[in-house]
C-alpha cells in the first residue's frame, strides 16, 4: 500500500489526501472512483486481459487509418501530392498488413496523377468524361468501384461511347502504364464490351434466366408430346400392319 | 500518468459522470444495447487502458452501469441520493473539497465531515475500534470501517468487501453500500475470495438484487472457474435466496448461459443444467425486458450450434478461427471480440477459396447452427466497426449476372463429365424404347402368329377383334414406354450418380462463377439468393439443380458476411 501504509501517520500528505477522498466520497455516485483509487492504493491489479491492451492499440489504429483513407481517397486528384505522400508513408501497414493494397493503390495514384491529367489536357480527341470517370473508379472505395465499374461496362454497348472510350483507353494504356494495370481486368472487360443491339428491349434478369410457366406453356408441351407419341404408334401400327399384310399374303 | 479527465480536449463530457451516463455517452432517449455498445466502443478505444487508465475505468463502469441498467431495470438502476455525505461541487479536485470542509464542525456537519476532520487528527485504529464498537452502526460507519480497516490490515484486502456485505446484511436496502459492492465484485475482491463473498452477499441480500448485484462478479468466476463448480456455487447461494422475481434470474441466467454454452458438451450432468436454464428462459420469455429480447435470439442461436459445435470444428483451420471468434464474441471483452471477429473477416476476404474450403456447398446442420448465431455477431461488429455495404443495384447487376449463370449453363452442358453422362442416358433411353417397341411388334407378331393357326377362317371371322387387339398392344405399349421413360427420368435425377454429377459441376463451375460475381459486384449474396430462389422453373431441370444448390451454398453466404470489411 503506497498511500495507506500500516505505519502512516495522520501528518503524511498523501495518506490525508487519500483518507479525506475516501471517507468523503459517496459511493451512491463515486463508487467506480472509490474503488479505483482503493485499488491504486492497494496496488491491486486491474483484471484486463493482456491481449487486450494490444488489440485496443491496433482498433484505434485502424479506425485512425480507415479514415485517413477514406481521405486520401477523396483528395486524391485535388489535394497536394507532397502532403498526400507524406500522409500516405505514415499509415502503418506492418500493424494492418491488410490495407496494403489501398496504400500500394494510392500511391501509385500519387505519383502518376500528374500524367493521368496531361492526357486529359493534352488530347483533343481523348474522351474527358470517360477519363473523369476512369478517375473515379480508381480512387473510389470497394462497392462503389465495383458499380462505377459495371456502369462504364454497359455504357460501351453503345457504339459511339465505346469508340471514343477505347480510343482514350489506348492512349491511357500508352502514357500511363502504371495506372491502367491497377484495372487490367476492367479495362479487358470494356475492350471485350459490343453493341447490344436489342438493349432497349433486354428482359430483366429474372426472366433471361427463366420461363414463366404459363398455360400456353403447358399446352404446348402436352401437345407436341402427344403427337411424339402419336406418331410412334402410328409408326409400330404400320409394321404391324405390314407384318400382318406379309403373313396374310404369304398365306393366299 | 495519465492526464486529469477534465483537461482532455475534445473528448467526452466528463463531467457528465458519475450522474449522467446517458449524456456521457451522447444517447438519446430511447436508445438500445446497440447504441450504448457502440458508443462505448469508440470510447476505449480512445482512452485505452494503458495510456488512460483511470478514464479507461470510468467509461467501463459507467458502461456496465447502464448496460446493467438497461437488463435489470430498476434493480440496477441509479438510487436515490443520500445524505451520509455533502454532495461535492468538483468530486474530482480534492483539495478544493479539503478547504471547504468546514473549521468548526457541528451537528450541521454530515458523518462524512465529521469523520473526515477526525481523521486528520487522530490515529486511524482508534477511530477504527471506536466505529466497530458502536451497537448500532450506520451504512456510513460500514463504510468507513472498509476504508480504514485496509490501513490497518493492508494485506487483507477482503476486510473491506467483508464490512460492506456486513453494512448490507444490517442495512438490507442501503443503496450506497450496495453501489460500492457491485462495484468491488466487480474489480477489486479477489478472485480467490469470490466464492465466499458470493455466498455471503446470498445470505446478506436474499432477494432480487442479489442477481444484479453479483453478475459481474459471476462474469469474473465464469472465465475461471471449472463449470461444475460454479454449478455447485450458484445452487449454494441459490438456497439462500428468498422472494425473488422471475425476471431477474432469467436476465441473471441469460448472461451466464453465454458463457455456459462452451462448457464440456460429454458431462452430461452439466449439459443438464444448461438445457434447464434454457428451459428456464424461454418458458419466462414474457418476463424479460424488451432491450434482451434480440439477445435471446443470439443466445438460442449460440446455443443450438453448441450443440454441434464438434461436428462444426472439423479440423479446418479456418472453422477453428470461427468459433474462437464466436465464443469471443459471447464471453470476452467487447474490444476483444470485436478483434477477433474482424480477423476472421479479413481472412476469408484474403482468401475466398479458403472459405469454400472450410463451408462445403453439401447441406450441414452444423453450419446453418453456425450461421444463424455469426450472421448475428457479424452484424454486431460491423455496427461497431463502421462497416457498412450499400444497397446494391439490381438493375446494374442483373446483365451481369444473368451471363454468369447462363455461362455457367454452357459451361456445365459442355463439361466432359455432363457429356458423357447425357450420352449414356440417351443411350440407355434409346435402348429402352427400342426395347419396348420390339417388345410390342413381338407381342403384335405374336398374335398374328396365333390367329394365323387358327386358320384362314379364323383370319376373317376375327379380323375385327385382331385390329383391335393390335391397337390395344400399340396403345397398351405406348403407355408403358412414357411411364418408364419417366419413371427412369425421375430415377436418374435422384441418383447418386447424378447427385455426384451436381455437386461436381457446382462446385466447379457455378460455385466459383457466382463467387466471382460477388467479389467483383460486392453484391451480397442475398440479392443473388433472392433472383435465383423465386419460384420459377427453367429451362432445363439440370439449371433448376444448380440454383437450388446456389441458394443453399452457405459458403458464399458466410463470405458475403465478410463483404462489408473490406477495404
Amino acid at each position: 500500500m503506497s498511500e495507506a501504509t500500516t505505519t502512516a501517520q495522520p501528518g503524511d500528505e498523501k495518506l490525508r489526501k487519500y483518507l479525506t477522498f475516501m471517507l468523503g466520497a459517496n459511493p451512491q455516485v463515486e463508487s467506480e472512483r472509490i474503488v479505483s483509487r482503493r485499488m491504486k492504493a492497494l496496488k491491486i491489479a486491474a483484471e484486463i486481459a493482456p491481449e487486450l491492451k494490444q488489440v485496443q492499440a491496433l482498433q484505434e489504429g485502424l479506425q485512425e487509418t480507415l479514415a485517413k483513407l477514406e481521405e486520401l481517397r477523396r483528395g486524391v486528384w485535388t489535394e497536394p501530392a507532397e502532403r498526400m505522400r507524406g500522409e500516405l508513408s505514415a499509415i502503418d501497414i506492418v500493424a494492418h498488413p491488410h490495407l496494403e493494397p489501398v496504400v500500394a493503390r494510392l500511391g501509385t495514384l500519387l505519383k502518376h496523377r500528374q500524367a493521368l491529367a496531361a492526357v486529359a489536357v493534352g488530347n483533343a480527341t481523348a474522351d474527358t468524361e470517360f477519363i473523369t470517370h476512369f478517375r473515379e473508379v480508381l480512387s473510389a472505395a470497394p462497392q462503389l468501384r465495383s458499380e462505377l465499374r459495371e456502369r462504364a461496362v454497359s455504357a460501351f454497348t453503345d457504339r459511339k461511347l465505346r469508340k471514343a472510350g477505347r480510343r482514350t483507353l489506348k492512349r491511357l494504356q500508352q502514357e500511363v502504364p502504371e495506372i491502367c494495370e491497377l484495372e487490367t481486368e476492367w479495362i479487358a472487360s470494356l475492350k471485350k464490351q459490343k453493341t447490344k443491339w436489342f438493349q432497349g428491349t433486354s428482359k430483366p434478369l429474372s426472366q433471361m434466366l427463366v420461363t414463366r410457366e404459363t398455360w400456353f406453356d403447358k399446352a404446348v408441351y402436352y401437345f407436341w408430346t402427344a403427337v411424339k407419341w402419336m406418331f410412334m404408334a402410328y409408326i409400330i401400327f404400320v409394321i404391324l400392319g405390314v407384318i400382318i399384310a406379309i403373313i396374310t399374303g404369304a398365306k393366299k | 500518468m495519465s492526464e486529469p479527465l477534465e483537461q482532455s480536449e475534445n473528448g467526452p463530457s466528463w463531467e457528465s459522470l458519475p450522474h449522467d451516463p446517458e449524456a456521457f455517452f451522447e444517447l438519446q432517449p430511447g436508445f438500445v444495447r446497440r447504441d450504448l455498445k457502440r458508443s462505448y466502443s469508440k470510447l476505449i478505444r480512445v482512452y485505452k487502458p494503458e495510456r488512460h487508465p483511470e478514464q479507461f475505468q470510468r467509461i467501463r463502469a459507467a458502461y456496465e452501469q447502464l448496460d446493467s441498467q438497461l437488463r435489470y431495470g430498476k434493480a440496477a438502476a441509479k438510487p436515490q441520493a443520500e445524505d451520509w455525505v455533502r454532495p461535492r461541487a468538483q468530486p474530482s479536485d480534492e483539495s478544493k473539497q479539503v478547504e471547504s470542509v468546514p473549521s468548526d464542525p457541528g451537528d450541521t456537519l454530515s458523518p462524512a465531515q465529521r469523520l473526515t476532520s477526525r481523521v486528520l487528527a487522530e490515529s486511524p485504529k482508534k477511530l477504527y475500534d471506536e466505529i466497530s464498537e458502536r451497537a448500532n452502526k450506520s451504512p456510513y460507519d460500514f463504510y468507513s470501517l472498509a476504508v480504514l480497516s485496509d490501513l490497518l490490515k493492508p494485506r487483507k484486502p477482503l476486510r473491506f468487501s467483508r464490512w460492506l456485505v456486513k453494512g448490507i446484511a444490517a442495512h438490507t436496502f442501503d443503496p450506497s453500500l450496495l453501489h460500492l459492492l457491485r462495484e468491488d465484485l466487480a474489480r477489486a475482491a479477489p478472485l480467490d475470495a469470490l466464492p465466499e463473498l458470493l455466498v455471503q452477499c446470498a445470505q446478506a441480500v436474499p432477494r432480487d438484487d442479489f442477481y444484479a448485484l453479483t453478475e459481474p462478479a459471476w462474469e469474473r468466476l465464469l472465465r475461471v472457474l471449472p463449470f461444475a463448480q460454479f454449478m455447485k456455487l450458484l445452487e449454494n447461494c441459490e438456497q439462500h435466496l428468498r422472494d425473488i422475481s422471475i425476471a431477474y434470474r432469467v436476465t441473471f441466467m441469460m448472461r451466464v448461459l453465454r458463457y455456459a454454452v462452451w462448457s464440456d458438451n460429454n458431462v452430461m450432468e452439466q449439459q443438464e443444467w444448461i438445457e434447464a436454464a434454457f428451459q428456464f428462459v424461454e418458458e419466462n420469455f414474457q418476463s424479460i425486458p424488451a432491450q434482451l429480447e434480440m439477445e435471446l435470439e443470439l443466445l438460442v442461436a449460440v446455443g443450438n450450434y453448441a450443440k454441434v459445435r464438434e461436428d462444426f470444428l472439423n479440423g479446418n483451420p479456418l472453422r477453428a478461427q470461427m468459433d474462437a471468434a464466436l465464443k469471443s464474441y459471447m464471453t470476452s471483452e467487447q474490444a476483444l471480440s470485436d478483434q477477433a471477429v474482424l480477423e476472421v473477416q479479413l481472412a476469408m476476404l484474403a482468401d475466398p477459396q479458403a472459405v469454400l474450403e472450410a463451408i462445403p456447398s453439401e447441406e450441414d446442420q452444423a453450419v446453418v447452427a453456425f450461421y444463424s448465431a455469426w450472421a448475428w455477431a457479424t452484424a454486431d461488429v460491423a455496427d461497431r466497426y463502421g462497416a457498412k455495404q450499400g444497397e446494391a443495384d439490381a438493375r446494374l447487376w442483373s446483365d451481369r449476372l444473368s451471363s454468369v449463370i447462363e455461362s455457367c449453363h454452357g459451361r456445365a452442358a459442355k463439361n466432359s463429365a455432363m457429356v458423357a453422362y447425357s450420352m449414356r442416358a440417351i443411350a440407355v433411353t434409346i435402348a429402352t424404347q427400342l426395347a419396348c417397341i420390339i417388345g410390342i411388334v413381338v407381342v403384335g407378331f405374336l398374335i398374328v402368329l396365333s390367329v394365323d393357326a387358327m386358320g384362314p377362317s379364323a383370319l376373317e371371322e376375327y379380323g375385327g377383334w385382331l385390329m383391335l387387339a393390335m391397337l390395344g398392344v400399340v396403345v397398351g405399349g405406348a403407355v408403358f414406354m412414357v411411364r418408364l421413360h419417366r419413371k427412369q427420368h425421375a430415377k436418374r435425377r435422384t441418383s447418386s450418380r447424378k447427385q455426384r454429377l451436381d455437386r461436381f459441376l457446382y462446385s466447379t463451375i457455378y460455385r466459383q462463377d457466382i463467387l466471382g460475381f460477388i467479389q467483383h459486384s460486392q453484391v451480397s449474396f442475398y440479392v443473388v439468393r433472392d433472383y435465383l430462389s423465386k419460384e420459377r422453373y427453367y429451362e432445363k431441370q439440370e439449371h433448376l439443380d444448380a440454383m437450388r444448390m446456389v441458394v443453399r451454398d452457405f459458403g458464399l453466404a458466410f463470405y458475403s458476411l465478410a463483404l462489408p470489411f473490406q477495404t
